[in-house]
């Protein structure tokens, strides 16, 4: 039987052997795609937020204020209605295939993308490139980022509510919205499971839900709308 | 890692990313090719993540974290590989029949032989969490933000993973059969 110091000395050599160097043909693959590999640019301020420590933590875990995120996602894997699939609305942005059943995406209607400016104009805006995930912002509200993450809160200092969106993964859900750098996350795929992790997310810094509707079949693709309410705002996420 | 270097790159520097890249490149290969644990996979795991880092290097905001960054990119080309080639052959190592192997050594080929097969039992992820910290010796904090999930979590892909090497040690030493399985 071999014990944890004996397992961790023989696992620490095993894995000291075998290939430390990467091959001539691999980097000079790779530098020789790098003139034809644009460099995505950031989209946020290159600051961080001053104000993002324990006390606003706190203060956002005890605060909300109205928020509304609407998600469309249009490539999802769903079932289309007993009506079957629908047709795509005109002006919506036609990237999915042709079997995927479409709903208008409200996200893709000319909503801009995030600006770089940390105050935003109260409005619908795109939170990232790759991602139909659109953010309404209440009037006052403002965006930052950590690295490789774009904040979006409520401009005060400190914040009273915020949402997170990291680049790596597209979109990760912070159990604990305001404890984001060392709580749990997940990275849910499809707007149904953003709003269900959203809705889920716990700690004394969410509002609890008073209200979960998913209804997977009621529209030509998916839709869901989480609504709770703290301190008399509510807070919605819709995906239609 | 020079963060002057990683500044330059940042800003679209092709000199700069390759000397990034050849300072970087033995290192992030080792960790792939033992996440993997299969060279071409590890390769092209580390293809991608160059090219990843080179094309996401302008929205890494603080130059010093590169190397954590870098990690980070690299185990998300790992799982990319991963997912594209979840059939891999067992690949053991092929042992001459003749060659005379003393009885220490002989315990050694099989505890290699018994922990390559108890590692590819494990999860990327749970490897990946061995290989942070058993090869590149970060602590588990920095692991934790290397990959993105809580310390806790940490603790409990290492906890997993150990248990399952040393089960893997622990297995019956049936008779080595000298043959190549591929």
């Amino acid at each position: 039987m071999s014990t944890d110091r004996e397992t961790t000395r023989v696992v620490r050599s095993w894995l000291e052997e075998g290939v430390t160097r990467l091959p001539d043909r691999v980097l000079d693959a790779v530098l020789d795609q790098v003139p034809a590999t644009q460099q995505r640019r950031s989209w946020w301020p290159a600051r961080r937020l001053p104000f993002m420590n324990g006390y606003a933590k706190l203060a956002a875990a005890v605060a909300a204020v109205v928020l509304v995120v609407i998600v469309g996602y249009q490539l999802l894997p769903s079932n289309p209605g007993p009506g079957g699939p629908a047709t795509l609305a005109p002006g919506t942005t036609p990237t999915a295939p042709p079997a995927s059943a479409l709903a208008p995406s409200p996200s893709l209607d000319g909503a801009p993308m995030l600006p770089l400016t940390s105050d935003l104009e109260p409005g619908r805006y795109r939170v990232h490139p790759d991602l139909d995930v659109t953010v309404e912002a209440p009037a006052g509200w403002a965006t930052c980022c950590d690295n490789s993450t774009g904040i979006i809160y409520d401009g005060g200092e400190p914040f009273a509510a915020a949402i997170f969106f990291e680049e790596f993964t597209g979109l990760t859900v912070h159990s604990e919205p305001c404890n984001w750098d060392s709580g749990p996350s997940s990275e849910p795929v499809g707007a149904q499971a953003i709003a269900e992790a959203l809705a889920a997310q716990s700690g004394s810094a969410t509002p609890v839900p008073d209200d979960v509707t998913v209804s997977p079949a009621s529209t030509s693709a998916s839709s869901c709308r989480t609504t709770w309410r703290s301190k008399g705002s509510p807070t919605a996420i819709t995906r239609s | 890692m020079d963060t002057q270097l990683v500044i330059r790159a940042q800003r679209g520097d092709e000199e700069a990313f390759a000397s990034l890249a050849v300072a970087v490149g033995d290192r992030l290969h080792a960790v792939s090719q033992r996440i993997l644990r299969d060279i071409d996979l590890a390769e092209d795991a580390t293809q991608q993540a160059l090219l990843a880092i080179w094309r996401d290097l302008p929205q890494l905001r603080d130059p010093a974290r590169f190397d954590a960054w870098s990690y980070r990119l690299l185990v998300h080309a790992c799982y990319a590989e991963g997912r594209r080639t979840r059939q891999w052959s067992p690949n053991l190592r092929v042992l001459p029949v003749d060659e005379p192997v003393g009885p220490d050594a002989m315990s050694s080929v099989h505890d290699r032989d018994q922990l390559e097969r108890g590692f590819r039992r494990l999860s990327i992820d749970h490897r990946a969490v061995v290989v942070l910290h058993h090869y590149l010796d970060l602590p588990l904090e920095t692991v934790a933000e290397t990959l993105g999930v809580p310390i806790g979590t940490v603790r409990s892909r290492l906890h997993y993973a150990m248990r399952g090497l040393r089960a893997a040690l622990d297995a019956d030493a049936r008779p080595v059969r000298q043959e190549a399985v591929r």
